[in-house]
């Protein structure tokens, strides 16, 4: 790590902390506190809801499922577009009419409290499985990164994935997350390059890496044949990604809270309707880059060996 | 029993209803795969 990084990974934390303590003040109601007193622009529900689907594990786990497996894994976002469609038409409007703070308190309305106690349970659990998983993988990158033990990680990580002060901060946090995302997908492709001309001193053309990816079987985005034992295919997203979407946009807490915090129906659908727009094509960026790792890396070690590479040859 | 929940109550900022903003995402959703279904095609 070179000071500049360090300069850049500091900065990155306090300015975040420090944003968020800012947006958070005045939340000293329920209403305000959970829903951000119903006052989020469509642009900030939408780039929250887009935040909280890419957390730093989406950039680690997507790259490596297309490092080992292809670009096939984009097929499981076919389904995001119909369940949007369909969260937009019914859940977005039922939620907002019944004025609840949570999804788990219209099950209450509609059922019994022993629903939502169960529900609510459920939620907390699987949140808290998938929280930690959330916070060891990027602690696991920066050990290797910083050659520090695992552990001295998590403290950071915490405190940054922490969110005591409400759906305000947490959105405006996520509008600032998102526009710095942006610059991580270029920033993927530079490590994959580093890493190349580290091995050779050579940086592989975009031509030659997109060869090997595709003589290699690795550029599959799309497999049109059924079959019950294929996790990614096109039948298997569009199906089990509908179902698996609609559950997570129309049940879980983390996107319900997002299209709550809309002024309007009309305003929290339209923040749902931008989410597919902006999905796939950043998850088929990510399994690019994992693809231009792939690439990368078994050139190199070849092209080592070799001084005179031709690949289309 | 709750209401069947109705369309948004206001009309989007675009594309004047609720219908041609749905109609809109299906469409890109099979521009999306038919694009990656080309890309598949090229590069195998």
């Amino acid at each position: 790590m070179r000071n500049l990084d360090w300069i850049v990974l500091v900065t990155s934390l306090v300015s975040i902390v420090a944003y968020g303590l800012y947006r958070s003040r005045g939340s000293d109601t329920v209403d305000r506190y959970l829903l951000a007193g119903r006052t989020m622009p469509w642009y900030a529900m939408a780039l929250s809801i887009m935040a909280t689907q890419a957390s730093a594990i989406t950039f680690i786990s997507t790259t490596g499922q297309s490092y080992v497996d292809g670009m096939r894994f984009v097929q499981f976002y076919f389904g995001l577009p119909i369940a949007m469609v369909i969260i937009c038409a019914t859940a977005v409007p039922l939620f907002h009419r019944a004025k609840v703070y949570t999804a788990y308190e219209y099950l209450e309305k509609r059922f019994d409290g022993k629903t939502r106690t169960l529900a609510s349970l459920i939620f907390l659990c699987q949140r808290g499985l998938s929280a930690g998983l959330t916070i060891y993988a990027p602690a696991l990158v920066l050990s290797v990164i910083l050659g520090w033990p695992e552990h001295n990680h998590h403290l950071p990580d915490g405190s940054h994935g922490g969110d005591v002060h409400g759906a305000r901060r947490h959105q405006g946090g996520d509008v600032v997350g998102r526009a710095a995302d942006v610059h991580h997908l270029p920033g993927t492709a530079g490590l994959a390059d580093h890493r190349d001309s580290c091995c050779c001193r050579r940086p592989v053309s975009f031509g030659d890496a997109v060869f090997l990816a595709g003589a290699a079987g690795r550029l599959n985005a799309v497999t049109t044949t059924f079959s019950w034992n294929d996790r990614f295919n096109v039948w298997s997203g569009l199906l089990g990604g509908t179902f698996l979407f609609l559950s997570y946009f129309g049940c879980d807490q983390s996107q319900v809270q997002r299209y709550l915090t809309g002024r309007s129906i009309a305003r929290a659908a339209w923040a749902c309707c931008l989410t597919p727009w902006r999905k796939s094509p950043c998850s088929s960026s990510f399994c690019s880059s994992g693809r231009w790792f792939s690439c990368s890396t078994s050139s190199s070690s070849r092209r080592c060996c070799s001084s005179t590479p031709n690949w289309r040859a | 029993m709750p209401q069947l929940p109705q369309e948004p109550d206001e009309p989007p900022p675009f594309l004047g209803t609720w219908r041609r903003v749905y109609t809109a995402i299906l469409i890109y959703l099979g521009v999306l795969i038919a694009g990656f279904y080309l890309f598949t095609r090229a590069y195998r």
